[in-house]
């Protein structure tokens, strides 16, 4: 059999740490082998070079050792089938993701580890078929998470191009934080007024429909039909008899909520222009008096609401659950807690705002009285190591510079001053915005991150404490207003809802994309899309231009009518059946019956989890891609060229710890290179003589790796396979094998540091304990034992 | 050239950035320096700075760039320890840690208060307390303990000679008395 | 908490490490450390030998790995005891765990310290961790603990507290949350006896001497101590209490500088009494004021305190009786 194996260095990101000469003239020296290297394999060059030599040298199995397969699999799938072969006769070695980023200080490890990568891509791409692919037909329907700025214009791009849209928000109204801005930089139009339109328009588009008070709890399914189900809480209102009278039910309600930037009563709307315009009543505030239900003249008040459960069926998703301002609270020194004078941007934008709680007057909270001297301290929650938060949240300089000009502007003869690290100005205008606030309204800059902000003893006024960097100079200023600048977190809950939708995160917890720059508004899963700051800090113009373009990815792909699906769903080698029923209890999809004495499959009712093939003792089930001979034959190459200790076998679902591993990988956290990793679609298609076969040829640990218990993308599959390995560990028992040599972890995707952990800790543990031998543990013997075992499994 | 003219022109320009000084902080693992951004909340944090002329940023940010000047400066000789610098570096940066370390290289060069030598030299290393209750100087300390019923020395390197011995040995084995001597000759000097 | 059942007598001994300061210049601190651990039942044994910590200020300064073998060497005396070290001084407090920390985050490093302890028959292990008493009383025993020990409630005091700086910071090393800049420890078990802990400016600023500043230019720590004493008299408060001899010192001895010094500015002297937190606690739970160092019975001059503790005996009087 003729095997291309093409090798790409990705400029430095490979070559840089593997001796790609080495990797190639290990493999040419190789029968049969026709081994490339480019500098980047998937550029058009790269491409039609692939195309030219496959044709060439008639090759009948690819392997592409590169960057992850979830980047590039589509594109290299393609390509070759440009090349008149079947696309699924294709084979990946990772040795980007997981080898050479996170690698980088062991060089020749890394290299050794990618001649295994490719050995047992090799091996793998041997047994492969060629295959059908599979089509399902695309549900033209799309589903907004979160009605923010990012969420109200996905969902009009959308429902203009004639599709239907839901939007999920959990708060009372859609607008999020733009609709509580008072003016927004650098133009200084008026926030409500550019959102309240689109807002009113998404309340009567006839191909939206907006759900409030509401949360995602569930998702199942692929890109083109998912399933959701959805939380919906009680407003307590009866929506089709409220007709928005709201002050009626408001004004008789005895509760004042007396926050100060935010009051209402227990029954109120959030702000005048909150679409829905119903009110809502706050449970935990509300007395439970009835007074607003006595006044509202049409009954519209109903305290007997509950809470519903909504199910959806849409074809793609759009996750725009936004922003959280940053909490000062946890820099003490600031003393957020302690001092009234003490606000962060966010409040001072309420008092801004005619309709906010001052009606637009700029009072120091202590004494209702305006502030003399005013003063902005950037950088708060923002470019700080010591709490996690790295990064520049992108928006802070301009929006103090806003609200510096409007506080001058408010009150002429105000002192102004701004503390900063640096000012990053970025974005078009905002220089020259920032030029103004200096040039114009003499607001002061001082480049300095302030240390402290302390009472006075003797008056009522703050002191501001810190360095002025470019005189060398410490200060104490004082003033009457502090305005903190807090950075950007992402949504609150968003960890919950990314294990909900099996999608990634970065570092800090925002939405990871599929690529920085090319794909930065898709998810990690196919069919999630992504906009707005939960993907990372920006201002409303970038929010916007995010969210049109996931809405334009979501039009794509509802235009295409119906999406190709990976045709990785069990075949049936019938004459190897022989009707034992094992697989039948563990199916939960309906997918395998029996009738006339013969195995059947219902290939359209089977997800690919591949339960049922683990217990065949017959492969006559079988995953194409992922069989048990398939897998045997990686582990046996490994071992057969064992060059490192401790050697660990890897098991990594696709759906979660795959990509964590990946994540680990962009985020460039090291880890020891012993681990060989093997792709699986479930961890319940890991048939537990894997594990033994793997610790038999020589592996001194077995690691596998799947996604939380709830979170699993076949509804079970890891409870399934966390069953199994209770039965591993029992088992090697018995074999005097030491069962702390297999391990089974949940790694999300969005764990790239646990992952990295993880692996780290196994190793350090598995060296402790040496290498595998057989009595290790002295209880009874060798490899009989193991077939026993192993066929005793086979009863559980 | 004249004199005042030489000293209006003086070319005081900055060559290199190669300092040893930063060699030995990354070798003691105090390589966080590098996220430095130079954003001054250690100095405004300093309570000393707000009295005397101790600009912990400028100290380090000049030591780093081999400005060894800071060494000879008693500023550094200020900083009473408070350690908000080091709680309150954005950048996860060992701020007092750094200053300890470039109080260290200072002595190793030599540069070392009189009052703090005589400290070192005729009080911790003979006595092995910083502060002692031996001698005629101190007997009004011992009778205070003893009217409150404690023995006239304390149980500590005071009361058992051997252990002070056991003190010195180790002074000896890790080189502080050859510090210490290399020290005196040259103040002797 | 833990209640007075779940406190194991055996688990109650601890190695009392004394420093310099407090065995040479402030005895009745150690005085009454002993008498108030001796009567909340807890055994305090003597770490034979023990020098100094080293002072991180000076000595670390000067040489880190002197600071650190001789750090080394104190707590492996309280190892062979098979006890904690415990220390009423918050500069000893950052010697014995700063070292104690490093040395059990690098391994490299206690093996070299171990190499050199050697070679005078001792070994460091790290499994003692270092306490301050204050840590001991707030974390070992806890305020419930305590509360069955008062007898005399202080409720017209007023005190100004003063933790100082190494029992808190680096907050990394130290036992209580990460909480760096507002601790709270040291006003509960003031408040246990009744009196009222004063908000002050700057309450957590440094008393000016550590680091060595007092012994390299004094005048530098006393303007740290006037700042601080101008904060407290601004307050109003009666006295002020510490945890560290060293704080004690300079603000007992370091009112005299400052009205030496800066008499100027601060107009009139202060005389706020200095008292150190077992003083006050031994005297609420009933212990003899003569021996806790509170009446000066001796006729030695030039001795600490060096503010009177009258004006605070005299306020308390009536509630001892």
């Amino acid at each position: 059999m003729k095997i291309g194996l093409f090798i790409c260095g990705c400029g430095r990101n490979i070559s840089g740490t593997i001796d790609i000469d080495k990797v190639y003239d290990h493999f040419s020296k190789l029968t049969n082998y026709y081994v490339f290297e480019d500098q980047y394999l998937c550029s058009e060059s790269g491409v039609k070079n692939i195309i030219k030599e496959i044709k060439k040298k008639k090759m009948e199995r690819i392997v592409i050792a590169a960057c992850s397969l979830k980047l590039h699999g589509s594109l290299f799938q393609k390509t070759i089938q440009k090349a008149g072969i079947n696309k699924f006769l294709l084979s990946f070695a990772n040795i980007r993701e997981q080898n050479s980023w996170v690698h980088s200080k062991n060089p020749i490890k890394a290299t050794k580890k990618a001649i295994d990568q490719i050995n047992m891509a090799v091996e793998r791409a041997k047994l492969l078929n060629p295959l059908e692919a599979q089509y399902a037909d695309i549900i033209p329907k799309t589903m907004i998470i979160g009605g923010g700025i990012a969420g109200i214009k996905a969902a009009l791009a959308i429902a203009n191009a004639g599709y239907n849209v839901c939007i999920i928000e959990k708060r009372p109204t859609i607008g999020g934080y733009m609709a509580l801005f008072d003016k927004t930089f650098p133009t200084l139009d008026c926030s409500i007024c550019v959102l309240g339109p689109l807002m009113s328009e998404i309340d009567d588009h006839p191909n939206i429909k907006l759900y409030t008070l509401s949360k995602v709890k569930k998702v199942k399914g692929n890109i083109g039909n998912f399933k959701v189900t959805v939380l919906k809480k009680p407003r307590f209102i009866n929506e089709d008899e409220c007709i928005h009278c709201f002050d009626i039910c408001r004004e008789v309600c005895p509760i004042e909520i007396n926050d100060t930037f935010f009051p209402r009563r227990a029954i109120d709307v959030p702000f005048p222009q909150a679409v829905p315009l119903f009110p809502d009543i706050q449970k935990d505030y509300c007395i439970g008096c009835k007074a607003c239900a006595q006044a509202c003249e049409r009954e519209a008040i109903d305290f007997n609401q509950k809470e519903e459960i909504l199910e959806f069926k849409v074809g793609s998703i759009i996750v725009s659950t936004g922003l959280e301002p940053f909490d000062p609270s946890i820099l003490s020194e600031l003393n957020y807690n302690n001092y009234q004078d003490i606000i962060t941007t966010l409040q001072l934008e309420r008092m801004l705002n005619g309709d906010g709680p001052t009606n637009g007057k700029i009072l120091r909270p202590s004494t209702g009285k305006p502030p003399k001297r005013v003063s902005f301290v950037l950088c708060v929650g923002s470019r700080n190591k010591k709490i996690h938060h790295d990064y520049c949240s992108q928006v802070c300089c301009n929006a103090a510079i806003k609200q510096a000009i409007l506080v001058k502007k408010n009150i002429p003869n105000i002192n102004v001053n701004v503390y900063y690290i640096d000012i990053r100005a970025v974005g078009k205008n905002c220089e020259e915005f920032y030029n103004r606030a200096r040039e114009d309204f003499g607001i002061r800059f001082i480049k300095s991150n302030i240390s402290a902000i302390v009472k006075s003893d003797t008056s009522d006024e703050l002191i501001i404490r810190g360095e002025s960097v470019s005189e060398d100079m410490l200060f104490e200023n004082k003033t009457d207003l502090v305005v903190l600048a807090v950075g950007i977190e992402p949504a609150k809950n968003t960890n919950k809802l990314c294990q909900i939708l099996n999608i990634s995160q970065d570092t800090y917890g925002f939405l990871l994309e599929k690529h920085l720059k090319l794909r930065s508004s898709e998810s990690s899963i196919n069919g999630i899309f992504i906009a707005g700051a939960i993907q990372g800090p920006k201002d409303i113009a970038s929010s916007i231009a995010q969210a049109e373009s996931a809405a334009a990815k979501v039009i794509t792909l509802f235009i295409k009518s119906r999406v190709e699906l990976d045709p990785y769903i069990v075949y049936l080698r019938k004459e190897n059946c022989d009707l034992c029923r094992l697989c039948l209890n563990i199916c939960e999809y309906n997918a395998l019956n029996i009738k006339n004495n013969e195995l059947n499959i219902i290939q359209a009712n089977c997800t690919g989890c591949g339960a049922c093939a683990a217990m065949c003792p017959n492969e006559a089930l079988n995953i194409p891609g992922f069989t048990k001979k398939q897998i045997s034959e990686q582990i046996k190459v490994v071992l057969k060229n064992k060059n490192e200790f401790p050697l660990i076998i890897g098991f990594l679902c696709n759906w979660c710890s795959y990509a964590g591993a990946d994540l680990a990988g962009t985020s460039k956290i090291e880890y020891p290179t012993n681990i060989r990793a093997i792709r699986v679609m479930c961890t319940a298609m890991l048939d537990p003589a894997l594990v033994f076969e793997s610790l038999f040829f020589g592996a001194d640990g077995v690691i596998i790796m799947g996604c939380y218990e709830n979170d699993c993308h076949y509804d079970s599959g890891f409870i399934k396979a966390k069953k199994r390995y209770k039965s591993v560990r029992e088992i090697l028992i018995k074999a005097g094998i030491n069962e702390d040599r297999v391990r089974i972890e949940s790694v999300a995707a969005g764990e790239g540091e646990k992952f990295a952990k993880v692996v780290s800790d196994f190793t350090n543990k598995i060296k402790g304990l040496g290498t595998t031998k057989i009595n290790e543990c002295g209880e009874d013997n060798s490899i009989k034992g193991l077939v026993k075992s192993k066929q005793k499994l086979g009863e559980l | 050239m004249n004199e005042k003219i030489q000293e209006i022109i003086k070319r005081d320009i900055c060559e290199s950035y190669n300092s040893n000084i930063l060699r030995k902080f990354i070798d003691t693992g105090l390589e966080e320096i590098r996220a430095c951004i130079n954003c001054g909340t250690c100095t405004g944090s300093c309570p000393s700075g707000r009295r005397t002329a101790l600009r912990t940023r400028s100290v380090i940010k000049k030591a780093l760039d081999g400005d060894d000047s800071v060494l000879k400066d008693i500023d550094i000789w200020l900083c009473s320890t408070c350690y908000y610098c080091y709680e309150r570096c954005p950048r996860n940066i060992l701020v007092t840690d750094m200053v300890i370390k470039l109080r260290n290289i200072a002595v190793e060069k030599g540069y070392i208060l009189e009052k703090h030598f005589n400290l070192a030299y005729n009080v911790f290393f003979k006595t092995c307390h910083a502060i002692s209750a031996k001698g005629e100087n101190n007997k009004k300390w011992r009778e205070l303990r003893e009217s409150y019923k404690l023995p006239s020395l304390p149980p500590t390197v005071h009361s058992y000679p051997e252990a002070v011995k056991e003190c010195q040995t180790l002074m000896k084995e890790v080189k502080f008395k050859k510090l210490l001597d290399q020290i005196k000759k040259k103040i002797k000097k | 908490m833990n209640s007075l059942s779940e406190i194991q007598n055996d688990n109650l001994k601890y190695g009392l490490f004394l420093g310099c300061i407090i065995p040479n210049r402030y005895p009745m601190i150690e005085r009454s450390i002993r008498d108030v651990f001796d009567e909340l039942g807890m055994k305090l044994l003597d770490l034979k030998g023990a020098s100094c910590c080293p002072a991180p200020g000076v000595f670390r300064s000067f040489h880190n790995l002197t600071w650190l073998v001789i750090a080394a060497r104190n707590i492996s005396i309280a190892e062979k005891l098979g006890v904690s070290p415990i220390t009423g001084c918050n500069g000893c407090y950052g010697t014995l765990r700063d070292v104690w920390y490093e040395l059990n985050h690098n391994y490299k490093l206690k093996k070299d310290i171990n190499k050199e302890l050697n070679k005078i028959g001792k070994k460091y292990t790290g499994k003692y961790e270092p306490k301050h008493i204050v840590q001991v009383l707030y974390l070992d025993l806890g305020l419930d603990y305590l509360r069955n020990y008062i007898k005399y409630s202080f409720s017209n005091l007023k005190v100004a507290v003063h933790y100082g700086c190494h029992i808190v910071r680096p907050s990394d090393k130290r036992p209580w949350n990460n909480e760096y800049e507002y601790p709270t420890f040291l006003d509960e078990i003031v408040e246990l006896t009744g009196a009222n802990s004063i908000e002050y400016k700057d309450k957590n600023l440094c008393c000016g001497a550590g680091g060595g500043v007092r012994s390299a230019i004094n005048e530098v720590a006393a303007d740290f101590t006037k700042e601080k004493l101008i904060n407290i008299r601004n307050a109003g408060v009666d006295i002020i209490i510490t945890c560290c001899p060293f704080c004690q010192l300079q603000f007992d001895l370091g009112q005299k500088d400052v009205a030496n010094l800066y008499m100027d500015e601060i107009k009139k002297p202060f005389n706020i009494p200095v008292i150190y937190i077992t003083q006050l606690l031994g005297l609420s739970m009933g212990l003899d004021p003569n021996r806790l160092g509170l009446i000066k019975n001796h006729t030695l001059k030039d001795i600490s305190p060096y503010i009177s503790y009258k004006p605070f005996l005299k306020l308390i009087k009536e509630q001892l009786i």
